[in-house]
């Protein structure tokens, strides 16, 4: 990090103790129609950071600095918004707006020019030495945090010759599924059909709980019997192998890793490039 | 409903660039994409991309041709696009032989790019490796997005018309602290991007700095509004180019948009402006 025109704190560059400020990045939640704004929101809430140096306190309790947490998407490079870091600070976007890794970068920056500021704790070369401020000057820079992030209308966007799990319609009342070379295919009843396609294009992760949950956790079951014998079974047994199940795996161990390999296609949609897994 | 390109068939489309046929065939007026190679769009997306109607006209220049396309296109587009849309190479490559296959063959033949897509294809020896590369890469760069990138949506001659509006589209309601940037018209700041391809490439392309952040991309166009000669005076290529690369300098240690005050990023921009000295 450059000193010019003065020192920009960070957590291994000017300072000498360690972690002096730091980001707690909150809770992560996706909302859908439920969120006043409509669907397809993305919460950080109660973004939070821990700081330990007298300076930068004391300025920032002086009002004469602010300290804020930018969130940038990198692979997008185009995508950068700010959220000041005040008591119960959360950040609000549509799920849209961000794709693949978003970074969370908390800075402090000066909000006035400030004149002979001396800061503390920092290299032996700037022991004594007076820095003349400018507004909007950049004063530190804690830690990155970063966490990975997929809109769930992705699926929207994806083709279902790519995806494992199919869908289609049956005279029958009842839903039904069945496997061949191509992976497995549910059966809605036709009855439902039309609010199944809504609910494809609004609430694609109620459609994952409702339908997929439980057919995966059969098809785990089925596997570990030896059941299934088509080439996409090398793709579910990647997840016994990651979630170590048995054939001793009783039906909540079973539900639950299906929930989560259900949790992993909303969240990255692994599941729907799993075809491309056994190419 | 419309179909989409899947990722397989996104594939497929690109592998068959290595048959001297298939690259043929994009001398025609239109192409055909096989069944195999899409699925039903029932997200409206292409729908809404065929509604809109462009064109490009040769008697008028580049910018002229794109300040108008660019919101017939966004007018069609704008509430069934999202960001994570955009950076699906199969909406791309889907429009581009599609809906948008003849207006990217116009457009190539606008401004500097006097390249007509056909004569060349038509023209050249497709069994001389040499010749064939090139025309297989004048296809590829412009009938496909490489990879889903931010710099290949600006070179994209649609994806860039969506981006230029996305970032600029009556920015004063969608950005906080831009509200007096309010115009009557909703693409005023989209035109002044757009006001030259070189003012374009100065703001959305030599640094991704600018234009990821829509207080300064918008502040830098609404600066140029107040002070048209930075965009007319003589040296004015070589002055706004300079002003921006101070700009982006100076945004490393004195990042004014995460505390945006529109007067105090005006004073910023007055501030560099007094400093350059062309």
């Amino acid at each position: 990090m450059a000193n010019y025109p003065h020192p920009i704190l960070g957590n291994s560059d000017d300072y000498n103790s360690s972690s002096f400020f730091k980001l707690i990045p909150g809770t992560r939640e996706r909302t859908d129609k439920k969120h006043p704004k409509g669907e397809g929101w993305l919460l950080i809430n109660d973004l939070k950071y821990e700081i330990n140096n007298k300076s930068l306190e004391s300025l920032i309790k002086e009002k004469s600095a602010k300290i804020f947490c930018e969130i940038t998407c990198p692979g997008l490079s185009s995508f950068s918004r700010s959220v000041e870091l005040i008591e119960g600070a959360k950040f609000e976007v549509k799920q849209n707006e961000l794709r693949g890794k978003v970074l969370l970068i908390p800075r402090i920056v000066a909000t006035e020019d400030i004149n002979d500021v001396v800061f503390k704790d920092t290299n032996s070369i700037f022991d004594g030495r007076k820095f003349q401020i400018n507004v909007n000057d950049l004063l530190a820079q804690g830690d990155i945090k970063s966490f990975l992030h997929y809109p769930p209308f992705d699926e929207d966007m994806a083709t279902e010759k790519e995806s494992l799990i199919r869908f289609g319609p049956i005279d029958e009342d009842y839903v039904s599924y069945g496997t061949d070379s191509n992976g497995i295919t549910i059966r809605i009843p036709k009855k439902i059909w039309a609010s199944y396609n809504r609910n494809k294009r609004g609430k694609p992760s109620y459609i994952n709980t409702l339908y997929c949950v439980p057919i995966i956790q059969n098809i785990l079951r089925d596997h570990l019997n030896n059941k299934i014998s088509q080439d996409w079974k090398a793709t579910i047994q990647k997840d016994v192998e990651k979630y170590e199940l048995t054939e001793e795996s009783d039906n909540k161990e079973l539900f639950d890793v299906s929930q989560k390999i259900i949790e992993r296609a909303i969240s990255n949609a692994s599941y729907i490039n799993a075809a491309k897994e056994i190419d | 409903m419309s179909t989409m390109l899947h990722k397989e068939g996104l594939k497929n489309l690109e592998n068959n660039l290595i048959d001297d046929n298939e690259l043929e065939l994009y001398s025609g007026k239109t192409i055909h994409i096989n069944s195999d190679n899409v699925y039903d769009d029932n997200t409206g997306t292409i729908d809404a991309f065929s509604k809109a109607q462009l064109d490009y006209d040769d008697s008028k220049s580049e910018s002229a041709n794109e300040q108008k396309n660019v919101r017939i296109l966004y007018d069609a587009v704008k509430d069934d696009m999202s960001v994570g849309k955009a950076y699906n190479r199969m909406l791309w490559a889907t429009l581009c032989h599609t809906v948008c296959f003849n207006y990217i063959k116009k457009r190539n033949k606008g401004g500097r790019h006097t390249v007509d897509i056909n004569k060349r294809i038509k023209d050249a020896d497709l069994t001389d490796s040499k010749q064939k590369k090139k025309i297989t890469a004048l296809i590829t760069k412009n009938f496909f997005i490489t990879t889903a990138s931010y710099r290949q949506l600006e070179r994209n001659h649609i994806a860039k018309l969506w981006l230029v509006a996305d970032k600029t589209y009556r920015c004063w309601e969608r950005f906080p602290g831009l509200e007096k940037l309010k115009q009557d018209d909703s693409y005023y700041y989209t035109d002044i991007a757009l006001y030259s391809m070189d003012v374009f490439q100065a703001v959305f392309e030599r640094n991704d700095k600018i234009a990821k952040h829509p207080q300064i991309l918008n502040g830098i166009l609404y600066y140029f509004s107040l002070n048209p000669s930075a965009l007319t005076k003589k040296s004015a290529r070589k002055w706004y180019q300079t002003f921006i690369k101070e700009i982006v300098c100076r945004l490393v240690v004195n990042p004014v948009y995460l505390n945006f005050s529109l007067d105090s990023f005006m004073e910023f921009l007055e501030e560099i402006a007094e400093d350059i000295s062309i």
